[in-house]
């Protein structure tokens, strides 16, 4: 009798275990599975943006032909603005740093360099045709003229959003506002003769992987680690006034 | 258990929808349709729980809807990193040095969140991810709503300044609010019907779940509690 018991409870006990073996087991390979998922699932998003950042690595060239020069270009500091007379947060920027960097210019401490380009195609015909306007502009009265009209540009940007865009006449007035004589320059606005301009900025823009306005770059770097357009304005002026 | 939280996240959800409704009232027709729907499912599906007690198709829908969400929202951005990091820099929120790193990761993690989502992939883990991230980004529109910023969520590709946006803030929020509560369900209930986590980490020796037959769903009333589910 007792022996039997004894059995009895020993084999109870050799199958309570192996159940706990094979329980710890269970556990195990439920952990390392879970922690292979996890570890594939973030090698993704890793590998994702890894990849996005190479691919958006901005590769400005040194010059181009298709800017304009606010500044002496000699001036010890040189800031870039890829933008889009369209674009929103270029506007924003513009209003933050015109003042500060109109002064910074007088100074001799800095030039800027615009490099507008049509970045929002998407939105409608403006992006285009105010950067023809603009270039017109620029070859037929000069680059202090489409200075002046490029921030005439900004302050009467239209929403993105638009269901109807400005024409002809609107570019027209603002660059006879901005000291262009009208005869020279409504042809160009109007038949859009530097479309291919245009297009060559706009190409070049994206050669330099620039896929978001506005990407400014100072002395070739470009500025990434800001928390606001206002303080990117703050830290221009704090480097370049050193 | 299942039933009282469906009550709680069915009347808050209702809750969101209808103050979202009554700030924006009457121009309340103009925003994206995801902020309307994802309320109306979540009240939906919390009748489904409440009224129907049927656990295993909520979840599953739940998690397609959540899923499907996050999938959306990352799929727009994921092709114009630059705009993503321009939205998260328009809530001037974030120290200048995280900003361009949050603006890159957001939409693959989005992507993945949904996906594992969808597929019922480590999907405690993932609805954990998924209200954490729903949270943050109510705190973000809901401190761009209050310093008196104007602009688009960013959470479906655009960003940046947007007229009108205090017309948006509320849909966005009850949006929001409404996956949180569908996240915490998914975290607490652990009835994975058609899952891949059923699938990966189905006990191998013991057969915890009791064997229902696969083709069906198993029909459970909210009265036994769920967490006797074996596979999480």
């Amino acid at each position: 009798m007792t022996s039997k018991n004894t059995k009895a409870q020993e084999r109870a006990a050799r199958l309570a275990e192996s159940r706990a073996e094979a329980k710890r087991r269970e556990e195990r390979r439920r952990l390392i599975s879970i922690v292979g998922v996890v570890a594939v699932l973030i090698a993704i998003i890793v590998t994702v943006v890894v990849v996005n950042k190479i691919r958006n690595k901005v590769d400005a060239p040194v010059t181009s032909e298709h800017a304009l020069l606010f500044g002496e270009a000699d001036a010890p500091h040189r800031l870039v603005i890829y933008e889009d007379f369209l674009c929103p947060i270029c506007q924003g920027f513009e209003q933050a740093g015109n003042e500060a960097f109109t002064e910074q210019v007088e100074a001799g401490n800095l030039a800027v360099e615009y490099r507008p380009f049509v970045l929002l195609d998407r939105f409608g015909p403006y992006s285009a045709d105010s950067l023809n306007a603009f270039f017109v502009v620029q070859a037929e009265a000069g680059d202090d003229v489409a200075k002046t009209f490029h921030d005439l540009l900004f302050a009467d940007q239209p929403a993105e959003d638009s269901d109807s865009w400005p024409g002809a006449d609107h570019f027209v007035k603002l660059a006879v506002e901005a000291g262009a004589v009208e005869a020279e320059v409504r042809p160009g606005i109007e038949g859009k003769t530097l479309s291919d301009k245009v297009k060559a900025a706009t190409q070049e823009a994206e050669d330099a992987n620039v896929n978001g306005t506005p990407t400014v770059l100072l002395d070739g770097e470009q500025m990434e680690g800001f928390k606001s357009w206002e303080g990117l304005v703050e830290d221009i002026v704090d480097q370049v006034s050193e | 258990m299942g039933r009282r939280l469906a009550l709680v996240w069915g009347a808050v959800s209702a809750l969101a929808f209808l103050a979202a409704l009554a700030i924006t009232w009457p121009d309340a027709g103009e925003g994206f349709w995801i902020d309307y729907a994802v309320p109306g499912v979540a009240v939906l599906l919390a009748i489904g729980v409440a009224v129907a007690g049927d656990v295993a198709r909520t979840q599953l829908v739940a998690r397609l809807v959540v899923g499907g969400v996050w999938l959306y929202a990352g799929w727009l951005k994921i092709g114009d990193p630059a705009a993503s990091v321009a939205a998260v820099r328009a809530y001037e929120l974030l120290p200048g040095s995280l900003v361009s790193t949050v603006g890159y990761v957001l939409p693959p993690l989005e992507i993945v969140l949904g996906v594992a989502l969808i597929l019922g992939l480590l999907s405690r883990g993932a609805a954990l991810l998924s209200g954490l991230l729903a949270t943050a980004f109510i705190i973000g529109i809901a401190s761009a709503w209050a310093r008196g910023l104007q602009i688009d969520c960013g959470c479906f590709g655009d960003g940046g300044a947007k007229a009108d946006a205090d017309l948006a803030y509320p849909w966005e929020l009850a949006r929001d609010v409404a996956l949180v509560m569908l996240s915490a369900f998914l975290v607490r209930v652990r009835h994975r019907w058609l899952s891949l986590d059923r699938l990966l980490f189905r006990p191998s020796v013991f057969a915890f779940d009791g064997g229902e037959d696969p083709g069906t769903p198993p029909i459970t009333t909210t009265e036994p509690d769920d967490e006797e589910e074996g596979a999480r």
